[in-house]
C-alpha cells in the first residue's frame, strides 16, 4: 500500500500564483483523473507531488516520507511519471525506450538483467507491443507511441503513475486502449493520478474525479457526486448534459456559457 | 555491448592507420626499420624520425580526434540534437583563445601546463556558459545559435590579438593555433594533456545511461530517476576537460564532434550511450587519416589538420542540418 499526499500546496512563478492550498492523496487502488480547464494547474499539480519544482508552501509526502528528501532514482522507484510532452530524441527502438522505464534499478541499454528483461517483456505484452519491440520510434503512429510511453511507465514497476494527459491527441479507440490499461495496473494494486480533458472518458474509467479551477481543487469525489452539470459549467464554462449510455456515464457538451 | 563488430573494426582500423602512420612520410619506413627503430636498434635517423616525429604527432591526432569525437557524442546526448558538437558551440574556439591569450602574453614561458591549463579554463568557461543558458531556453537551435556567438567573439578577439601582435613570430603561433596542427609535437605536449582528457573521457564515459535516459526529454528522463544537474556537471565538465585537452594539443580542430557521432549512430540503434566509444574510436581514426593525407598531399606549404577537418566537415553539418529541416523536425 503506497500513498501520496499533498498538503496545502503553493506554487508561484514570478509571483504569479499557479497553485494555492492544494490537498489530495492518492492511494494503491484508486484511478484519480484529474479535470481542469486548460491553465487550471493540472499539471502543476503533478509536477509539484513529484517534487520537480520548488512549491512555496506545503509539502508532498511519498509514504509519510518528503518528497524532497528522496533521491530522484529512488523517488522514480515508487511513483512512475508519464509528463505531457512526451518528445524523442534519437530515433531509438521500441524495446529501449521500454527499458529506460527500468533507469532507477541501474539498467544500462542493450544489458538488461533477467529481473529487469521480465518486466520489461511484461510491460511490452501488457501494452501489445509485442509485433513493434524493435521499431525504431520515429516510425510509429501517434497511438502506437502513447502505448509505447505508458509500456515504459509501466515498466518501472512503481507502486503510483502520474500521468498528465496520456490520451491527448489519439482518436477514441486509442484513448479507450490507454485508459483501459491505466485501470487494468489499477485493478492489479497499482494507484494513477491521471490528468484528462475527455469527461465521459474520465467517468467512466476513474474511482475518484479531482476538479480544479484556478490553482485551487474545487471538488474531489465520485463520479457520481462530482459528475454534474453545475460542475461542468464551473469548472469549463459549458452547459453539458449527463445521460447514461450502454452502461457508462456519458456527458455531451450543448453549448458555451 | 550494441555493436562489437563495431568496436572491434574500429580499433583494427586505429591500429592500422596508426602504423600506416609512422611508415609513410618523405621518408617512407619499411616494416623492419619500424620494427628496429621500436626496439631500440636501427640507425639512429630512423630512430628519430619514430619516436621524436611521427609517433607523438601521429598519437597526437588520434587522441585530438578521440576527445572531439567523445566530446561532441556526449554534447549531441545532453543537448538532444545532432548538430552540437564543441566547434559549432564555440568550446573549441573559446578554449583557443585562452591558450592565444598566454602565448600573446609570454604566460606560457613560465611553465609547459600553463598552455593546457588555459585552454582547459576556456573550453570550462564556454561549457558552463551553454549549460546556464540550456536552462533557460528550451529551443536548441537558439541554443547553437549562442555557441555560434561565442565562437565569433572568441574569434573576433583571437583576430584582435593577432592585429596587436608584438612580433612575427607570436603571431604565427596564434595563427597555428586558430588553424589546428599536430605537427612538430612531442610525448610532453601529449602527456601534459592526458591526465585531463582521461578525467574528461571517464566523466563522459560514466554518464552513458544517463545520457540515453535524455532521449526522452528532460523531464521524463527526471521522472524516471535522472539528477539532471549531476548529469549537466558530468557532461559540462567531461567536455571541458576533453575539448580543452584537444585544444592545448592541436588548437582548434571542427567537426570531427559531429561527422564521427553521426557515422556511428546508425550502427548502434541510435542509442546514445552506445554512441560515445565509437565516436571517440572513429574520431581518432578520421584524424590520424586526415593528418596522413597532410603529410603525403603533394603541395607546398603543409595544409593545417583544421583546415582539412573543416573542409571535410562543413559540408556534412549543413547536411545534416538540411536532413532534420525536410523531416521536420525543426528543434
Amino acid at each position: 500500500m503506497t500513498k501520496l499526499s499533498l498538503s496545502n500546496i503553493g506554487l508561484s512563478i514570478t509571483s504569479k500564483v499557479i497553485l494555492e492550498s492544494i490537498n489530495l492523496e492518492l492511494n494503491s487502488g484508486e484511478l484519480v483523473v484529474l479535470l481542469g480547464a486548460n491553465g487550471a494547474g493540472k499539471s502543476s499539480v503533478l509536477r509539484s507531488a513529484l517534487g520537480l519544482v520548488p512549491v512555496s508552501t506545503g509539502e508532498s509526502l511519498i509514504d509519510e516520507k518528503l518528497v524532497t528528501t528522496l533521491s530522484s532514482a529512488n523517488r522514480a522507484k515508487k511513483v512512475a511519471y508519464l509528463p505531457q510532452k512526451r518528445p524523442l530524441a534519437w530515433p531509438i527502438k521500441v524495446f529501449d525506450v521500454v527499458s529506460l522505464g527500468r533507469y532507477a534499478f541501474g539498467v544500462n541499454l542493450g544489458r538488461l538483467k533477467n529481473d529487469d528483461l521480465e518486466l520489461v517483456e511484461s510491460a511490452i505484452t501488457n501494452c501489445g507491443l509485442e509485433q513493434l519491440r524493435n521499431r525504431r520510434v520515429d516510425t510509429l503512429s501517434g497511438g502506437e507511441a502513447a502505448r509505447v510511453h505508458v509500456a515504459r511507465a509501466f515498466a518501472a514497476n512503481a507502486a503510483l503513475l502520474l500521468a498528465d494527459e496520456p490520451t491527448a491527441a489519439l482518436d477514441p479507440k486509442h484513448q479507450l486502449d490507454v485508459m483501459q490499461l491505466i485501470r487494468r495496473y489499477v485493478d492489479m494494486g497499482g494507484g494513477a493520478l491521471v490528468v484528462g480533458h475527455e469527461a465521459s472518458l474520465a467517468a467512466r474509467f476513474a474511482d475518484r474525479l479531482v476538479w480544479m479551477r484556478d490553482g485551487g481543487i474545487i471538488a474531489d469525489g465520485t463520479v457520481k457526486e462530482t459528475m454534474t452539470a453545475a460542475m461542468m459549467a464551473e469548472i469549463y464554462g459549458v452547459s453539458a448534459q449527463i445521460g447514461e449510455v450502454a452502461g457508462h456515464i456519458n456527458v455531451s457538451i450543448i453549448d458555451s456559457l | 555491448m550494441r555493436n562489437p563488430a563495431l568496436i572491434g573494426g574500429l580499433i583494427v582500423a586505429s591500429a592500422l592507420l596508426m602504423l600506416a602512420a609512422i611508415m609513410l612520410g618523405s621518408t617512407p619506413l619499411g616494416t623492419r626499420h619500424i620494427l628496429q627503430a621500436l626496439m631500440g636498434q636501427g640507425s639512429p635517423g630512423d630512430a628519430i624520425v619514430l619516436w621524436e616525429i611521427r609517433l607523438p604527432r601521429a598519437m597526437a591526432a588520434y587522441a585530438v580526434g578521440a576527445a572531439l569525437g567523445l566530446s561532441g557524442a556526449a554534447l549531441q546526448g545532453l543537448l538532444r540534437n545532432p548538430l552540437a558538437e564543441p566547434g559549432v558551440l564555440g568550446v573549441s574556439a573559446s578554449a583557443s583563445l585562452f591558450a592565444t591569450f598566454t602565448l600573446y602574453f609570454g604566460f606560457s614561458a613560465i611553465s609547459s601546463l600553463v598552455l593546457p591549463l588555459a585552454a582547459i579554463a576556456g573550453a570550462l568557461v564556454a561549457t558552463s556558459f551553454l549549460a546556464v543558458v540550456a536552462l533557460r531556453v528550451n529551443s536548441v537551435i537558439a541554443l547553437i545559435l549562442i555557441g555560434v556567438g561565442i565562437s565569433s567573439f572568441s574569434g573576433a578577439l583571437m583576430t584582435l590579438l593577432m592585429n596587436l601582435a608584438p612580433n612575427p613570430f607570436s603571431l604565427s603561433d596564434m595563427i597555428n593555433w586558430m588553424m589546428g596542427t599536430v605537427a612538430n609535437r612531442s610525448f610532453e605536449d601529449i602527456l601534459f594533456a592526458a591526465p585531463f582528457l582521461i578525467l574528461g573521457a571517464v566523466l563522459i564515459l560514466s554518464s552513458g545511461r544517463d545520457l540515453s535516459a535524455f532521449t526522452l526529454g528532460e523531464e521524463a528522463a527526471s521522472g524516471i530517476g535522472v539528477s539532471l544537474t549531476t548529469v549537466r556537471m558530468k557532461i559540462v565538465f567531461g567536455t571541458g576537460f576533453c575539448t580543452g585537452a584537444a585544444v592545448a594539443i592541436a588548437g582548434a580542430v571542427g567537426f570531427v564532434g559531429i561527422v564521427a557521432p553521426h557515422l556511428v549512430r546508425p550502427h548502434v540503434d541510435h542509442e546514445p550511450s552506445a554512441t560515445l566509444l565509437p565516436s571517440a574510436l572513429l574520431g581518432g581514426v578520421i584524424l590520424v587519416a586526415a593528418d596522413i593525407f597532410i603529410r603525403v598531399a603533394p603541395t607546398t606549404a603543409e595544409l593545417k589538420l583544421g583546415v582539412v577537418a573543416a573542409l571535410l566537415g562543413a559540408p556534412i553539418f549543413v547536411w545534416i542540418a538540411a536532413q532534420r529541416m525536410q523531416g521536420g523536425n525543426s528543434d
